[in-house]
């Protein structure tokens, strides 16, 4: 599904109009910026949690060729679906 | 930092970045997962933008759900560590850094020493035998981790640094990777010199080896332990550039000269404005004080007792001379700045002679706390008769309820209504006049 789709099955469902609901969605998108860039998490209930978890730099070193490389730090956003999703997606 | 927003919240910063409200935000957020579960139950993968893609993967006989935040996402989340990039370190530097380290290595204690070889006997195939065409497949993972506090006897200059080593074997068809994890702060880890690496050896030796063996790997050991320690080691690297960004990050702010300046003029500024405040406070306190000295509510109630009790003790209720009752209710201050004596000489003559008087017309204020019932009491000694006071004014005021601060209100003489506070008669006609009245404004 797109994200013209989904937005347009978004409003019908919310009986709003389309461009209304992108609005709101930026908004949202904007909200979990904010919270990932302060490394919080985010707990939907009945759908899962989004975490934000930071790694640290490193150094990966290939053995075959001793070539080593220094990555910096990534901060990256996981999602972990909850349980109730989970039994339903089971089913 | 690290907690956790639960859903209303959510709702709620979701309401303030658009403007809805909440109970909007919150049936919008709960419909978007919604609408987003639908689709992925349905095995549908949805593309969001600005958001990410969720898609249901099959592994294993379960359904897993893969979740890639958009490019803005994953963007705004790294915006601190755009300006870094993935560095190749060089080799000859690695060189010169395992001399640094081997010397280290004599300084170091014997402790740090035998901490030092129980990793090296648990760790995989060093890069040598890699390097020489015996690469093992090992799906293992190793991680050794030395604690802080076991560095510090040969590392003066990092205290707070702790480094983690941790070698993760990937099994790839001929290139196993090892990846070295610093930990601690960033700037430290950057900032301080090699001293550190000794106690960190991320070289592994083969499994198979037996413990005689151990003993033998010095060599290759000491060799491989390089590739930690030139990365954290300064100079040479082009890895240290890089990073001085972070060290210099706190400069940033300010010079000390500057900081200076600006910590005095926040300071005078601060002392301004508390002057300011304290002038507001004081402004208030001096009102509340005018207020509470010269009230139109309890200093007239304290005021009037003395009144009530004379008129109480009397059986005719002196009227004051119109006039007078004026001057008094035009120059508030006044009359409470002189208090009962001179309230109580006005009476007294007035209660001479009563005959003389006409019935006089008697004035009084709505003031905030003192309403139309509180003049009944202090008039006619019984709240109840405020539906007398009400009669005369019922032009002026409408709804009793809904009277203003600075409505003047003529007091009528007890007389005219036949106010007695000492008759239950008089007290029930009132109330029932007071019935009749509030019905109509209900």
């Amino acid at each position: 599904m797109d994200n013209k789709t989904f937005l347009a099955r978004l409003s019908k469902r919310l009986n709003r109009e389309p461009a209304e609901i992108s609005v709101l969605v930026e908004g949202l998108c904007k909200v979990f910026k904010e919270t990932g860039a302060d490394l919080d998490s985010i707990a939907i209930p009945g759908f899962g949690t989004f975490k934000t978890s930071k790694t640290d730099e490193r150094i990966t070193i290939d053995e075959t060729t001793g070539q080593r490389t220094l990555l910096p730090p990534v901060i990256a956003m996981e999602f972990q679906p909850s349980i109730v999703l989970r039994k339903k997606l089971a089913k | 930092m690290n907690q956790k927003i639960p859903f209303h919240d959510l709702a709620q910063r979701v309401s303030l970045a658009t403007g809805i409200s909440e109970d909007g935000a919150e049936v919008f957020v709960k419909s978007f997962f919604e609408q987003l579960s639908d689709a992925l139950l349905a095995g549908e993968p949805v593309k969001i933008k600005g958001f990410g893609s969720f898609s249901v993967n099959r592994e294993n006989g379960d359904n897993i759900i893969e979740f890639v935040p958009d490019k803005d996402i994953a963007d705004t989340l790294n915006a601190p560590f755009a300006p870094f990039e993935a560095v190749a370190l060089n080799e000859n530097v690695t060189e010169e850094m395992l001399s640094e380290t081997e010397e280290k290595e004599e300084i170091a204690s014997p402790a740090i020493q035998e901490t030092e070889s129980q990793p090296q006997q648990m760790q995989e195939p060093t890069p040598a035998t890699i390097a020489a065409g015996e690469t093992p497949h090992v799906d293992e993972e190793a991680v050794a981790e030395t604690e802080p506090h076991e560095e510090r006897p040969d590392t003066n200059d990092a205290p707070d640094t702790a480094i983690e080593v941790k070698e993760v074997l990937v099994e790839t068809s001929n290139v196993d990777i090892v990846e070295t994890e610093i930990s601690g702060t960033e700037t430290t880890t950057i900032a301080q010199p090699s001293s550190q690496k000794p106690a960190i050896q991320p070289e592994p030796a083969p499994k198979s080896e037996s413990a005689p063996q151990a003993a033998e790997p010095e060599p290759p050991v000491t060799q491989p332990s390089a590739p930690a320690k030139p990365f954290v080691s300064t100079t040479p690297l082009p890895v240290a550039p890089k990073f001085k960004p972070l060290e210099e990050e706190p400069e940033e702010y300010v010079s000390d000269s500057e900081s200076a300046g600006k910590r005095g003029g926040g300071f005078t500024l601060g002392f301004i404005v508390g002057i300011l405040v304290g002038m507001a406070i004081g402004a208030c306190g001096v009102y509340l004080a005018i207020d509470h000295l010269f009230p139109g509510g309890k200093g007239v109630e304290s005021v009037s007792m003395i009144q009530e009790e004379e008129l109480m003790a009397e059986p005719v209720i002196a009227p004051i001379d119109e006039n007078s009752a004026q001057e008094a209710e035009s120059t508030n201050i006044t009359e409470s700045a002189q208090p009962a004596a001179t309230e109580a000489s006005d009476e007294k003559p007035s209660a001479e002679e009563p005959q003389v008087a006409t019935p006089a017309v008697r004035y009084d204020t709505v003031q905030k706390g003192y309403l139309i019932h509180d003049m009944a009491k202090k008039y006619y000694g019984n709240k109840a008769f405020w539906v007398y006071i009400y009669e005369e004014n019922k032009s002026k005021i409408g709804n009793p309820n809904k009277m203003q601060p600075g409505d003047k209100l003529v007091i009528p003489d007890a007389a005219k209504y036949g106010i007695d506070a000492d008759s239950q008669e008089s007290l029930k006609r009132a109330q029932a006049k007071a019935g009749e009245i509030l019905s109509k404004y209900k």
